[in-house]
């Protein structure tokens, strides 16, 4: 933990059926590490690595889950605190795109109302077996105002890009309402001593090694 | 597979010691790599232990068949039309008519379920084994048949094939290559009929079928409806168990910690329990688990216990985590320091079942950190954790007073200001010698007595704790009283004594060493039960220096000394040089260790004329002697405790001339200095024993054991500089920022003063909770 200095500490979340390729967009994103044969997720795992967004370190703690956890023992642990998901299908199989509308309802049902949400179409490697077309993604995703991202965790592609646009989003979701606080209500709602987090989070001092980590 | 001739041998070393439950889970716990599975037939044993109980080996052949045969029919009533799928088409009923019941109906569902089963065997670890053909198809067959046996379990979840898999294995391991088997020989028909290679996969079911008998309630589907029934799922109820309820009474400390934290305990129990640890150790050493694990326990009923039992070896780490850093140890659970292995977790939460309360973990926190909770020992009355210095420096400048000039004992110091430093010294010692007892089979004995010893202290101290008044000399308030020269020297001489008992002890062992363990186990484990009892009551003594000692330890010193042939001929103690020469070896730093603050409350808590109060309890070699009887009215528990305890062992052979006979105890303002010479410490470090001494096991080894035995438990990956807590805690501020939370004055700030307008989401809609 080389790295223990940040501005921000974000949650995110990464849902979708079994198989999808959640873990290993994990590992490509945390550690740039492909696994063809990486075991199954049981329960949950995690993994961490700051970015920087506009001269800020955001620490993003990633959680995935088994594609097979939806409706089961961790689900409320698990999105505890989320303040980004990204809910994941298979390109090549076109159940776990019709399943994206139970992840969503799940969404509703146990994470925070204002989570922000990413629609994720990975294995892109898989050209000559896609069943879901780019579009059909990007529709669904617009309908139910998600933002919208395919990838291939394999070939490494747009892989940090949908964290990154995830991440930024939530920054700037996190940043908008902090000076909104401090424009208008902070004196009436806050005790000034306890300051706003803005400025609590900001103190965190000198930066250092933004790489992967963990 | 194996050849029939290696079998057979394997076969005769599982049943070395008998074929009966009790004799094979003895020499599963005991035998350490000698264990019957890992020299015999894991398989066979793992039978035994889950399948076949407490059947006599005789029948075994027959309970085999017969759970075959049932195996066998399953797949002809399940697997029929899966594995020739021809059949299905012969069949005379329309594969698109829409009758729930047709068998292509059934068909089609099943290779969705088996699919499901199928995608999750693929990604099995890594070991080849898993990833052949004939292998994959049999775990997923095994998996199918058992979810097609159980509908009501909600079907296969994730999990249930990497508890499968290294059952197979095992089986896989253990099956006889029948082209050895000679057919005329019926000697050999049992083996080759139990280890057939044709009913791996039919053994295999069997046992997977009674370890998920206990396991399946780790898997328990839940009722897709509303958020409420989350609460009462039965997983997260286990959690809560093992959280609020077995941790919580076990280590009270560490549990409030992780709730403060806000760790959740399912994110990390639900792996731990749902696997049977299988992700979190290597495979040889998770085998080794299953062993002990299947061996005392095949109902699974100590795994809430195992994870308590988890946490606590690392709980020193965890207290010092935040969040994030308690889940990475948790989810990468440190492997554990290989004399305690991960099957000693099963020893651990078998020790807790029957310590379920503080002291029982303050005991195991101890036996593997060398530290002791502050606040939450139990065994010892409470201490003052923080003695303040002054006290030290008046108790130094006397003795330095008395003994003539000094240096400066900077070190010793600080050592002295360990209040844990001298159990941890004594548990180091205690700890090497119970391995070696392990490795000859005698830890269980020991341990047993060590565990009515504690329950003896502990009875003890509660009996006499009410009667006590005042305690804590060097309290943090109260000066010390004038009388304190009188204190120091009352304490000098209890430390003596104290220091003549290990003395006994470590002579005997030392005779155990030199013999090489050759001759009478009886004999050699009598003396390492004794030696373990006297560690532990120098430990109790130590840590409440309101015991009083037994006055026969006197005559003892006088024999040591006199048998010494390193005795010298300067009647100081030998404790009044080891602050100087402290760091030469572990053995120094115990007799320093013995002058610790811990015992300078002696004199308060027990007056000079209280001697003949004694527990005689742990001389065990002198149990039945005659003056034990008048004490037996001021301490019946201990006495009664006594007759329990295995037989008392004769007095251990001591290469001493004469014990002085009873010898009575003179007058307690005449132990100016203590009585009998102690031989110079050289010849201790230097003898043969000297392996129980080892520095790594003794956190005082370094001038601040906290920290340094702090470091050896923490995963390299975590650790940081001195500034760590400092960040830990700035770190816990910002999370403040999820604006999932809700908690404290932060949720005012994120969520309820001014909730995101739509917009902000990169004007996408907020979801709407649904209905």
């Amino acid at each position: 933990m080389a790295n223990d200095e940040y501005d921000f500490l974000f949650k995110v979340v990464l849902i979708g059926d079994s198989g999808v390729g959640k873990s290993n967009l994990l590992s490509r994103f945390t550690r740039n590490e492909f696994n063809l044969d990486s075991k199954s997720t049981i329960g949950v795992e995690f993994a961490t690595r700051s970015i920087q967004i506009d001269n800020k370190t955001i620490k993003a703690q990633i959680w995935d889950t088994a594609g097979q956890e939806r409706y089961r023992a961790i689900t409320s642990a698990y999105y505890r605190g989320a303040v980004g998901a990204l809910l994941v299908y298979d390109i090549s199989k076109s159940l776990s795109f019709e399943n994206v509308t139970r992840w969503l309802k799940e969404l509703r049902d146990h994470a925070d109302s204002n989570i922000v949400i990413m629609l994720v179409g990975n294995k892109t490697d898989q050209r000559h077996l896609r069943a879901v077309p780019t579009e059909d993604g990007k529709n669904f995703a617009s309908e139910n105002g998600l933002s919208f991202i395919e990838t291939s965790a394999l070939e490494a592609t747009n892989v940090d890009l949908a964290f990154q646009n995830i991440l930024t989003s939530i920054y700037q979701i996190v940043s908008s309402k902090s000076l909104a606080e401090e424009g208008a209500d902070v004196g009436k709602k806050f005790d000034p001593r306890e300051g706003n987090n803005i400025s609590l989070s900001q103190e965190g001092g000198k930066k250092e090694d933004k790489g992967p980590c963990c | 597979m194996r050849s029939l001739a290696e079998t057979k041998s394997r076969w005769e070393e599982t049943f070395r010691e008998g074929s009966s439950i009790a004799e094979l889970q003895r020499a599963v716990k005991f035998n350490g790599p000698n264990s019957p599975c890992a020299t015999g037939l894991r398989s066979v044993c793992w039978k035994a232990f889950l399948v076949w109980r407490n059947a006599p080996s005789e029948q075994w052949p027959e309970l085999a068949r017969e759970s075959r045969a049932f195996y066998s029919a399953l797949c002809d009533q399940h697997l029929k039309f899966i594995r020739h799928p021809e059949q299905l088409a012969a069949l005379t009923v329309d594969p698109l008519a829409d009758d729930p019941d047709s068998p292509w109906n059934t068909v089609r569902e099943d290779e969705t379920v088996r699919a499901e089963i199928l995608q999750d065997v693929r990604r099995l670890p890594d070991e080849p084994f898993y990833h052949e053909e004939s292998v994959q198809t049999m775990i997923l067959d095994i998996l199918f048949l058992y979810c097609k046996l159980n509908p009501t379990l909600g079907g296969y979840r994730q999990g249930m094939h990497e508890l499968l898999a290294p059952i197979v294995w095992v089986v896989a391991q253990d099956a006889v290559d029948r082209a050895t088997i000679a057919t005329d020989d019926s000697a050999d028909s049992i083996i080759a009929e139990i280890l057939d290679p044709a009913f791996v996969e039919h053994d295999a079911f069997a046992l997977f079928s009674k370890l998920m008998a206990s396991a399946a309630s780790f898997y328990e589907a839940e009722s897709e409806t509303t958020s409420d029934a989350q609460q009462r799922n039965s997983f997260v109820e286990r959690s809560k168990y093992i959280h609020e309820v077995a941790l919580m009474k076990i280590d009270e400390e560490l549990a409030t910690h992780l709730r403060n934290i806000e760790v959740l305990p399912q994110i990390f129990l639900i792996r731990w329990v749902r696997l049977l640890f299988g992700r979190e150790f290597e495979f040889e050493q998770l085998l080794t688990l299953w062993d002990t694990l299947f061996a005392y326990d095949p109902t699974l009923e100590l795994i809430d216990l195992i994870c308590v039992a988890m946490l606590l070896r690392i709980r020193w780490t965890l207290l010092e985590a935040d969040h994030s850093i308690a889940l990475q140890l948790m989810f990468k659970y440190p492997a554990p320091a290989p004399p305690h292995g991960p099957h000693t977790f099963v020893d651990d939460a078998m020790y807790l079942k029957d310590h379920f309360d503080a002291a029982g973990g303050v005991t195991l926190i101890f036996k593997y950190t060398g530290k002791s909770p502050a606040k939450a020992s139990v065994i010892t009355s409470p201490t003052p954790s923080r003695i303040p210095t002054p006290s030290f420096q008046k108790f130094n400048s006397l003795r330095q007073r008395t003994l003539g000039a000094r240096p400066p004992l900077s070190t010793s110091a600080k050592i002295l200001q360990q209040p844990g430093g001298v159990e941890a010294l004594l548990q180091g010692a205690a700890k090497n010698m119970i391995e070696r007892g392990e490795k000859l089979g005698i830890n269980q004995a020991v341990r047993d007595a060590m565990g009515e010893f504690r329950r003896n202290v502990q009875g003890f101290q509660e009996t006499r704790s009410s009667s006590r008044s005042s305690r804590g000399l060097f309290n943090e308030t109260s000066p010390p009283p004038p009388e304190h020269s009188l204190t120091v020297r009352l304490m000098e001489t209890r430390n003596s004594r104290l220091a003549a008992m290990l003395e006994e002890t470590v002579t005997n062992l030392k005779l155990l060493a030199a013999s090489g363990f050759e001759g009478e186990k009886e004999k050699h484990l009598e003396t390492v039960e004794v030696a373990a009892a006297k560690v532990q009551f120098v430990k109790a003594c130590l840590e409440d220096a309101s015991l009083a000692l037994p006055e026969e330890e006197l005559p003892a010193i006088n024999a040591l000394a006199i048998s010494s042939p390193a005795e010298t001929s300067q009647p100081t103690v030998a404790l009044d040089t080891t602050p100087v020469v402290m760091t030469s070896s572990a053995v120094e730093e115990t007799r320093t260790a013995l002058s610790t603050p811990e015992s300078s409350k002696v004199s308060v808590a027990s007056p000079p004329k209280d001697p003949q109060i004694m527990p005689p309890v742990f001389q065990a070699d002198e149990m039945d002697t005659d003056h034990h009887d008048d004490e037996e009215d001021t301490l019946p528990p201990l006495k009664s405790e006594i007759t329990n305890s295995p037989p008392p062992p004769p007095s251990p052979p001591l290469p001493v001339a004469e014990v002085l006979p009873d010898s009575p105890p003179a007058p307690v303002q005449k132990h100016q200095r203590p009585n009998g010479p102690i031989p110079t410490r050289s010849t201790l470090a230097q003898s043969s024993f000297a392996w129980m001494l080892e520095p790594d096991t003794t956190v005082s080894s370094s001038p601040r054991p906290h920290s340094a035995s702090f470091s050896a438990v923490r995963p390299p990956g975590i650790s940081a500089g001195g500034g760590q807590r400092k960040r830990v805690n700035s770190s816990r501020e910002r999370n403040a920022f999820l604006f999932g939370e809700v908690t404290t004055a932060e949720s005012a700030v994120t969520g309820d003063a001014a909730p995101l307008s739509a917009d902000h989401i990169f004007g996408l809609q907020p979801i709407r909770k649904a209905g």
